[in-house]
């Protein structure tokens, strides 16, 4: 549609183009007295003001089927998490250029063992804290997680304790924790973990094939 | 029960638990999932309506509605706060639907979707008034998106021609231009049918 019409700057012309949003109620009142003031005195611009408000009712009165799907929206979440975590998918994407999936979960768990062995290969190499007076090494963490930000300390040790989680290290510098659960129990442990909301990401960081 | 979830929002929308649209942004920049599928629903008419407005296809609109919260998802920090946050929905899916119908063929366009736009009388009224909807609803679909852009965003989501102007990034005398022309067709198109509406 040619926008070729062009609009005359005289009082008469300036109310017709503002009836609209005077019948929506959005002009400002010194908009709205000046278009009243000639209202009051033009009948052709009163009969276009009836006119307006019959085609605004009518337009507000076509609806449409339509309800939300969260759902549609939640799997495209699911599939485009680490999206929102930069730091993340700032070292992935230069340490695996590989076109993998972004939702494949064991990518993701790979990606993150490249991670934690990047940014924090010390720690992961050789654990570095000892409990006192034994010798054994911390144990191998087998799951990670990493936690909405402003997740409270008492939420994130209520989500540790629903699982008998133990904290082997972090955060690391991508803010990630990793864990360890009773090896049988990964798997409902990650599904718990998962299912809580202070929880951003749960993953497995051994490949399942091993297990 | 739809048509009441479309019904106009003349007020800043909140939520079932008395949140605006601002206290759930927030929480969306914290990360929390749960504020951004209440901000999804909350918004979810509103977009969908402007989206079908201008788009009529609805494998186009869904896709462009959740390109549009995806940005609220992934970048909330790129509202500054400078207008309403619904103002600033509006235009993100405003520039999302017209560079998805430059990718499309026009050629396609779903006209049978266009019955979708409820012709049905209701329970209390007349055959007569679901006709003149049908009548306009075609009317409407003859306008350019653009001007079906200025046409929902006044009568239907209430909104002022500066705002519109800042959706559209366009300025105030054009969206003035376009609404005089749409008016006109419109009026043209339904001849004196609408005499009786109110």
């Amino acid at each position: 549609m040619a926008e070729i019409i062009q609009l005359r700057s005289g009082p008469h012309d300036e109310v017709q183009q503002l009836l609209p949003w005077l019948v929506n109620g959005t002009l400002s009142p010194d908009e709205a007295a000046r278009v009243e003031a000639h209202l009051a005195d033009c009948a052709e611009c009163r009969g276009e003001l009836v006119a307006e408000r019959q085609l605004a009712a009518a337009v507000q009165s076509i609806s449409l089927d339509s309800e939300g799907d969260w759902e549609r929206l939640e799997q495209r979440l699911n599939a485009e998490a680490p999206a929102r975590i930069r730091p993340f998918t700032a070292v992935w994407r230069k340490r695996v250029p590989l076109g993998w999936a972004v939702a494949s979960r064991f990518a993701v768990a790979a990606a993150f063992a490249l991670v934690f062995v990047n940014v924090t290969p010390r720690q992961a190499a050789e654990p570095q804290y000892r409990a006192l007076g034994s010798p054994a090494a911390m144990p191998t963490a087998n799951l990670v997680v990493q936690f909405q930000p402003a997740t409270r300390v008492s939420d994130m040790q209520g989500a540790l304790e629903s699982v008998n989680a133990r904290m082997v290290d972090g955060p690391t510098g991508t803010g990630a924790y990793l864990l360890r659960v009773d090896q049988p129990k990964r798997e409902l442990a990650l599904k718990t973990l998962r299912d809580n909301q202070a929880i951003a990401l749960a993953e497995p960081i051994d490949a399942p094939a091993r297990e | 029960m739809v048509e009441e979830a479309l019904m106009p929002v003349r007020s800043a929308p909140e939520d079932t638990k008395g949140e605006s649209d601002l206290d759930l942004l927030a929480k969306v920049r914290a990360g929390d999932r749960t504020a951004f599928e209440r901000l999804y629903l909350l918004y979810h008419p509103r977009l969908t309506r402007f989206l079908w407005t201008l788009i009529r296809r609805p494998a186009l609109v869904e896709e462009v509605l959740d390109d549009t919260m995806m940005v609220v998802w992934n970048r909330p920090d790129s509202f500054h706060g400078a207008s309403k946050l619904s103002t600033w929905l509006f235009a993100i899916a405003y520039r999302k639907a017209m560079r998805g119908l430059r990718k499309q063929d026009e050629a396609v366009e779903d006209r049978e979707a266009e019955r979708r736009v409820s012709p049905e009388a209701g329970p209390d009224e007349s055959s007569s008034r679901a006709r003149v909807r049908q009548l306009l609803s075609d009317a409407i679909a003859e306008l350019s998106p653009a001007h079906r852009a200025v046409v929902d965003l006044t009568y239907f989501h209430d909104l002022g021609y500066r705002e519109i102007a800042l959706i559209l990034e366009c300025p105030v005398d054009t969206v003035k231009t376009r609404m005089f022309h749409a008016r006109r067709h419109l009026r043209k198109k339904l001849g004196g049918v609408l005499t009786d509406w109110i």
